[in-house]
């Protein structure tokens, strides 16, 4: 629980920047769309131990779907303010701040600072979320993996949070897993492109280091969500460069539906991990009330009775 | 090649020739004209653009002066790049892509005196490269010069110069530029039509070697002598569409591993001049239709007037028969084609006469053989009297007393080579007539015939004999058995219908006589037409085939002529033409 609110509101207003396409649900392909699709999903109510959450506000439903707005209201019996969710750019964001915003969701660390200038919020990170990875569908990439490279990475590349991702992740331990390892045939490799979804900053950012530190003809490529899927599914790019969530309750689970993305990735040495990030959440202290999930997912908390 | 074909192709050529000439002249003289005047244009097009690249450098160059001014005083910076505050790095790298923003470049990057890139505002991430040779070669340069940059998509090509800057008594390098593109070019094109590349030296003619950029559509370079002149002298081109135009260089220094050079190439379309030249091409066109459809007609009418006259005189000469009736030719023009109509008419009697005097020749020949004939036939028929005769007086000096029984016994002899005898004058009576030279009354001879003729009740014998009738020179029995001849011919022509036989006389325009016999007789084919004057020849079952063989024979002794014109069915006109006894 980040703060508290004793007085319940019927409404709040939320800005997240990141966008969000609601189409996608319910594979989110930003972490916007994962907030979102969160606080309509019944089941990340529920604890590690797969218990409901007494302390969570709904699950929502998404009502009305505007350019840059999001309509969220509680479902039938289920408790919590509705939402109207702000889709902002890191500027536009700021305008919204000033202008009184019940929360704030960014993965800018200076927004989230700029922000918590206001005297009646709370500004905290979340947890290192989300791990960023590059794949190489041979393996054969030079990929610098030193500490040193990806703390230069995380410190001088991106943009927010970020550390060189650091402890043992969970696609590279299989053991007890079933999933089939089996490798597909790969198609020839006939670009030298390293390519990422375009929607996130973060990986362009990494992707754009990369190419810089290897030279030569590599160029890189921000691809949409669909066609970085099936980019990724025929292992045709030099690298491909997106996010995996750092934390995981069922390890084999995950890594069955990695390798559903495309097998080559559970190939040993097909992804080398780079930086770990984090949210930052500023919650006005007399309007909402926050907790979090055991995999930092953030959560709308009912007010107290 | 026919006579008519000839005269066809001569006029086909004649008329094409200048024709096309023409066109092509006034082709080649639009052409000229207009690509020297848009030539003039498109130079001037060339300096202007040479001015907007100097104004382009300049402006970059103020605008680097102004970064360059703004580092000294930024103390950030000196924080990050000077004393290498960590807190401030991020502002470092993020410095090149705000001032970048800032300032309007599209290429700018900070690097310090080693030549490692500290911040790049076209590719933020490409921090602590190395590049040295940049920043020289653009400091050694007098302008902007056009460098390929990296960027994370790829890379571009930039016009750009470099500003030294320093801080804390280091050198920093500041390097920037406008990225050139088709957008870029297109400020250079300001007409339609016009077209602006920007392509490496190497191989002109192949705008996609290398390096080449153009703005909406690259025509077809001219082929180049060298690198600044066009290989042409008119310095027009035709691009991939056919339209004309015309080209100007810029040359721009150009720094790559090979090259030093680029060109901006303004090429200008003259879409006029493809109109001009269209309707100039469709005027000819209709008037080489025109004129060649005209010129075709004439031939054609000239080679009929001309190519008909001589083939009728060309048939007619083909069907000359000395020893047939006398033909007419085209003698009444008086063109060339009648001069000759006549000749020939001339040289057709000339040698009819000589034929004449040749047959006459043949029969003096002809008579001799025939007196040995005759003699020997005399003597054939002789021979038995002067045998009886001799008998007889035998039988007198012998035998008086049975002369009178003898005699009787051989006058059947006698009279059997009398007769013979006398059969055989007959005969050759009819041959060989004895021709006499006086003037003769032909319409009185004419008269008599027609009333001493024996007809049918079913034929009918008309006379057209007018008073203006000379006299010929001839023998009356003669003319009187051809007249005869005639006559008894045209009524046996009749079968059992009967017929009218037309006897009459006329003068002739040369003033002599013309006899003509006409029926309405059953006629002649053209074949038996050729044999009528043959001897023996004869269409009637009890015909001798003597009659106008006869007539023919008499005719030519009497210095005349006949002629026969008829068809079957169509009755048979002869007529006969005798020289009058008065000379002309």
């Amino acid at each position: 629980m980040v703060t508290a609110s004793s007085a319940p509101v019927d409404s709040a207003s939320v800005v997240v920047t990141s966008p969000v396409n609601v189409q996608n649900a319910p594979r989110p392909t930003t972490w916007g769309e994962r907030f979102v699709f969160a606080l309509a999903d019944t089941a990340a109510k529920r604890d590690c131990r797969d218990r409901p959450l007494s302390n969570v506000a709904g699950p929502y439903g998404i009502r009305d779907v505007g350019r840059s707005t999001l309509q969220l209201e509680p479902v039938a019996g289920a408790r919590g303010p509705r939402l109207t969710i702000h889709l902002a750019t890191e500027t536009s964001a700021r305008d919204l701040v000033d202008a009184g915003v019940d929360l704030l969701v960014t993965d800018s660390p200076a927004l989230a600072a700029y922000a918590a200038t206001r005297g009646d919020v709370t500004s905290a990170p979340l947890g290192w979320d989300r791990t960023w990875v590059v794949a190489t569908p041979r393996g054969s990439l030079a990929i610098d993996s030193s500490v040193a490279f990806r703390s230069g990475l995380a410190r001088d590349a991106v943009r927010t949070d970020a550390r060189a991702s650091e402890g043992t992740h969970w696609w590279s331990d299989t053991t007890g897993c079933s999933t089939a390892m089996v490798r597909s045939a790969l198609a020839s490799i006939g670009t030298s492109r390293v390519v990422y979804p375009h929607d996130e900053s973060v990986a362009r950012a990494l992707a754009e280091r990369l190419v810089a530190v290897l030279g030569g003809r590599a160029t890189a490529t921000g691809l949409a969500p669909n066609a970085f899927r099936s980019a990724l599914l025929s292992g045709s790019e030099m690298a491909y460069v997106f996010p995996l969530r750092r934390m995981t309750v069922d390890r084999c689970r995950s890594m069955t539906e990695l390798v559903e993305r495309a097998s080559w990735l559970g190939g040993r040495g097909a992804i080398t991990a780079l930086i770990d990030t984090r949210l930052h959440a500023v919650v006005r202290r007399d309007r909402l009330n926050l907790t979090f999930t055991w995999d930092s997912t953030v959560a709308i908390a009912p007010a107290r009775p | 090649m026919t006579f008519r074909s000839r005269l066809l192709i001569a006029f086909a050529i004649a008329t094409i020739v200048p024709l096309a000439l023409l066109g092509f002249g006034v082709r080649r003289q639009l052409t000229a004209r207009l690509v020297a005047q848009h030539q003039r244009r498109v130079e001037d097009m060339a300096k202007v653009a040479a001015q907007d690249v100097e104004r382009e450098s300049a402006s970059i160059a103020a605008r680097l002066s102004t970064l360059a001014r703004t580092l000294r005083t930024d103390d950030r910076f000196r924080m990050a790049a000077v004393r290498g505050d960590p807190g401030e790095r991020a502002y470092l790298l993020d410095w090149a892509e705000l001032a970048m923003r800032t300032t309007g470049l599209e290429m700018l990057q900070l690097q310090d005196s080693g030549g490692r890139i500290l911040s790049s505002g076209h590719f933020r991430n490409e921090f602590d490269r190395l590049e040295p040779e940049l920043p020289r070669a653009l400091g050694a340069a007098k302008g902007a010069v056009l460098v390929n940059v990296r960027a994370p998509e790829g890379s571009f090509l930039a016009l750009a110069r470099a500003e030294s800057v320093y801080v804390a008594g280091r050198r920093f390098d500041l390097v920037g530029g406008i990225k050139v593109d088709s957008v870029f070019l297109q400020r250079f094109a300001r007409e339609e039509g016009l077209h602006v590349i920007l392509s490496e030296a190497k191989d002109p003619k192949v705008p996609g070697r290398g390096l080449s950029i153009g703005t909406t559509r690259i025509p077809r370079l001219p082929a180049r002598d060298d690198n600044s002149r066009p290989a042409r002298d008119d310095t027009s081109a035709r691009d991939d569409n056919g339209a004309d135009n015309v080209v100007a260089e810029l040359p721009i220094p150009y720094l790559t591993d090979s090259q030093t050079t680029a060109h901006l190439i303004i090429a200008y379309d003259i879409p006029e001049l493809a109109l001009l030249r269209r309707d100039v091409d469709q005027w000819f066109a209709a008037a080489l239709v025109v004129v060649v459809a005209g010129a075709l007609a004439v031939a054609a009418w000239l080679s009929r007037r001309l190519s008909e006259p001589l083939a009728t005189l060309t048939h007619a000469a083909s069907t000359i028969d000395l020893e047939g009736p006398e033909l007419a030719l085209a003698a009444g023009r008086d063109d060339e084609i009648g001069t000759l109509a006549r000749r020939l008419g001339s040289m057709s009697t000339r040698l009819r006469a000589s034929a004449a005097r040749l047959r006459h020749a043949e029969r003096r020949a002809t008579v001799g053989d025939m007196a040995r004939q005759v003699n020997h036939d005399i003597k054939n028929g002789l021979i038995p009297i002067r045998n009886v005769l001799r008998h007889l007086v035998q039988v007198q000096e012998q035998e008086p007393q049975n002369l009178s029984t003898v005699f009787a016994e051989r006058r059947a002899t006698l009279e059997s080579s009398v007769g013979y005898l006398d059969t055989l004058a007959r005969n050759y009576a009819k041959l060989t007539p004895r021709v006499d030279r006086r003037a003769v009354d032909v319409n009185g001879i004419a008269a008599e015939v027609a009333a001493s003729i024996a007809v049918g009740n079913n034929v009918r014998v008309r006379t057209r004999l007018p008073d203006n009738v000379p006299r010929a020179l001839g023998d009356p029995v003669v003319v009187r058995r051809i007249i005869d001849n005639l006559v008894r011919n045209a009524v046996e022509s009749f079968d059992a219908e009967g017929g009218e036989v037309t006897l009459a006389t006329a003068r002739t325009p040369t003033g002599g006589v013309r006899i003509t016999v006409v029926d309405t007789g059953r006629g002649m084919s053209s074949e038996e037409l050729a044999h009528a004057f043959d001897d023996f020849f004869t269409t009637k079952p009890d015909g001798t085939g003597l009659g106008l063989s006869v007539v023919r024979r008499l005719t030519t002794d009497l210095d005349g002529s006949v002629r026969v014109e008829s068809a079957p069915g169509q009755g048979t006109a002869v007529t006969i033409e005798l020289p009058s006894c008065t000379p002309s």
